[in-house]
């Protein structure tokens, strides 16, 4: 996966609100499965989906603990994710970018 | 190369882009109300592209860019010109979707342009009606748009049938 498309995967997770709580109730300490699913009330395999997509974009990641598969935040993703505005600058330096290769154009054509 | 861009928060509700150009802002507007300009530069996410672009810089006027990748529902931004002051500044409201789809504009966007010794520095203000719709478009704009992951969002959840309304287990 690129950064990019890893982003992509973040911020679809994060804009669930049912993947939301989840990471609210991980952030306060690792889970199992079963754990998780009580306070949602929302059957586990429900949960399980939730959770993969949630660990696919980096968010939270399962435990060594082999029987009990505990779930666990993944700070440093989050973090990035909650960065936005370091982000937008990127994103529109990109852009700005390439519009100053066109000005640079577009002054070469004016003084021809 | 100009200072990179930068972007701050200085109230509740906007969002302010501040970068010079090396060029005069004659250009720096062309390069912004001109459709076959824009596409040269504008891009939408990692990905995408602004495949459809129409501008009619005037009070009044409506402007439409249509950003496509394949297999993905096209992302339409769109809204109408309140000001035009050309090559100094323009006030335009900003709304996602295909025409009708919202009832009031996302966000208020206003670009002025300041000239000094053949440099322009852009000034774009982008206000919000809350801070949580600027939080939000904010971050969703940072990686794409808002509207973009929102679409993922409601793939995601198509295809895996969340029983989120249904009750028990």
């Amino acid at each position: 996966m690129t950064q990019a498309q890893r982003l992509d995967a973040t911020f679809a997770a994060l804009a669930d609100p049912t993947r939301r709580a989840i990471l609210a109730r991980l952030a306060t300490g690792e889970a199992t499965v079963s754990e998780l699913a009580e306070p949602f009330d929302i059957s586990q395999p429900a949960i399980s989906r939730h959770l993969k997509v949630l660990e696919r974009a980096g968010l939270i990641s399962t435990g060594h603990d082999a029987q009990r598969r505990p779930r666990r935040v993944e700070a440093k993703a989050l973090e990035a994710a909650t960065d936005w505005l370091q982000k937008l600058r990127d994103r529109w330096e990109e852009s700005y970018q390439r519009l100053d290769g066109l000005l640079e154009e577009m002054k070469r054509t004016q003084k021809e | 190369m100009p200072a990179p861009a930068s972007v701050t928060i200085p109230n509740d509700t906007d969002i302010v882009i501040v970068r010079t150009f090396d060029a005069p802002r004659e250009l720096v507007w062309r390069a912004h109300t001109e459709p076959q300009l824009m596409k040269r530069w504008m891009q939408g996410p990692p990905g995408w592209t602004l495949s459809v672009c129409e501008i009619d810089a005037r009070p009044g006027g409506k402007f439409r860019n249509v950003f496509t990748q394949a297999g993905q529902q096209p992302l339409e931004v769109r809204g109408t010109f309140l000001e035009v002051d050309a090559p100094a500044r323009w006030v335009h409201t900003e709304e996602y979707g295909p025409e009708g789809s919202s009832e009031t504009p996302a966000a208020v966007e206003t670009l002025v342009l300041t000239e000094k010794a053949g440099k322009t520095t852009l000034t774009l203000t982008m206000r919000y009606p809350s801070k949580e719709a600027r939080d939000a478009a904010g971050q969703g704009t940072a990686d794409g748009m808002e509207e973009c992951y929102r679409r993922i969002d409601v793939l995601l959840n198509e295809r895996m049938r969340e029983p989120t309304t249904t009750r028990g287990r």
